[in-house]
């Protein structure tokens, strides 16, 4: 391929030019443009964040929790819905998290009775919570729903992450996702989150 | 050319099979690489994924030179694995038909002046009991490193789609 440029810093700098024929062929390789593509960002006002119908063809989608503020000292979580977002279930759910304190103490949070997965907590209300974790095989109608992830916050003042990962335990397509405060995933005052998906050809 | 993130091979299992190379794939075009797998089943439940790596000859690395620290998370209870000289690097598990998935880094493989050095976190199930990972891993070699692969051990792997990608770095 006529790539002018010097390989291989220029790949590294994403400088160089292609003509519109390589671009095209590029673009059937998958290997044209990036690769985690932005697929939305909702904020949330004293409201959950619903996300429905917007998954794709998506094997693998990569979510990230911005500056999330609860109304009370609770964990965030999220549930599923199969019905683009007229309920979300509340059962077949389970998570193994790890959460540690800066102040040396530790612990696991787990649970495969609770009726959301949990992300993290617990985020006091006048604190943020970031999360970044990925959803796997939403879309694969043979498969569970699993989710690993990576919590960072603040309990007062003692920070605090957690990480680990869970599971919507029922093979079929999952269409939405509700993302809220407690084990019922509801309403908290404030946060961003931002949907991404992973290319795959 | 947005994003840093950079597709750089898809490879798919559609047949049964005990390993699975992914070769070429890296240069020194990157530093960081990203490694996933998906849409993953196994012919038997609950099987692990382990990874090996390929240099540049070609030939799957399989000497005890990796060591690795996990924390495996269950509901049955959380354990701390660290083993120092074994011949490959865990990398999740899958439960039959209903598989699994895990999502790793891979730093400086291409080097010679480095270690090669891996971080991965995965979730799955065994049985009816789910699970999630998270560790990091080493290979104490200074191979110049351009692939790996994906081997079940005894068991053997009846779907999966790899990928790898690139992560950009502007100078």
């Amino acid at each position: 391929m006529a790539y002018l440029g010097t390989q291989p810093n220029n790949v590294k700098d994403n400088i160089g030019l292609y003509n519109p024929s390589e671009i095209l062929q590029l673009t059937k390789d998958g290997n044209w443009s990036g690769s985690l593509e932005f697929i939305t960002e909702v904020s949330a006002s004293s409201s959950t964040i619903d996300i429905v119908d917007k998954f794709g063809t998506y094997k693998t989608h990569f979510l990230q929790l911005i500056n999330c503020v609860p109304t009370t000292q609770t964990e965030f979580t999220i549930k599923f819905s199969n019905d683009s977002g007229s309920s979300f279930e509340t059962t077949n759910y389970a998570f193994t998290n790890y959460r540690v304190y800066a102040n040396n103490s530790s612990g696991e949070r787990k649970s495969n009775s609770q009726n959301s997965i949990r992300l993290g907590g617990d985020v006091l209300s006048n604190s943020e919570f970031n999360c970044n974790f990925y959803i796997y095989n939403a879309n694969v109608s043979s498969m569970y729903t699993l989710i690993t992830s990576e919590c960072t916050f603040n309990q007062g003042t003692i920070y605090a992450q957690e990480f680990g990962g869970g599971s919507y335990a029922v093979a079929e397509v999952v269409n939405g996702i509700r993302i809220g405060e407690s084990t019922g995933a509801t309403a908290f005052t404030s946060g961003t989150a931002r949907l991404f998906g992973v290319k795959e050809l | 050319m947005s994003s840093s993130l950079r597709l750089v091979n898809e490879t798919t299992v559609s047949s049964t099979v005990a390993s699975v190379n992914v070769e070429n794939v890296f240069s020194s075009d990157f530093d960081i690489y990203m490694i996933t797998y998906g849409n993953a089943t196994s012919d038997t439940n609950s099987i692990d994924v382990n990874l090996r790596y390929i240099n540049s000859s070609g030939s799957v690395i399989s000497s005890s030179d990796y060591d690795q620290a996990w924390l495996r998370m269950r509901q049955s209870g959380f354990n701390e694995n660290r083993i120092v000289g074994q011949s490959h690097i865990f990398f999740g598990q899958l439960a039959g038909s209903l598989g699994g998935t895990a999502l790793g880094y891979v730093f400086s493989p291409f080097k010679t002046t480095c270690y090669t050095w891996h971080q991965f976190e995965g979730a799955g199930f065994s049985g009816t009991e789910d699970r999630a990972f998270k560790g990091v891993s080493v290979l104490k070699q200074y191979y110049s490193l351009t692939g790996f692969q994906l081997y079940a051990g005894a068991n053997n792997i009846t779907t999966a789609t790899i990928r790898t990608f690139g992560m950009r770095v502007d100078d």
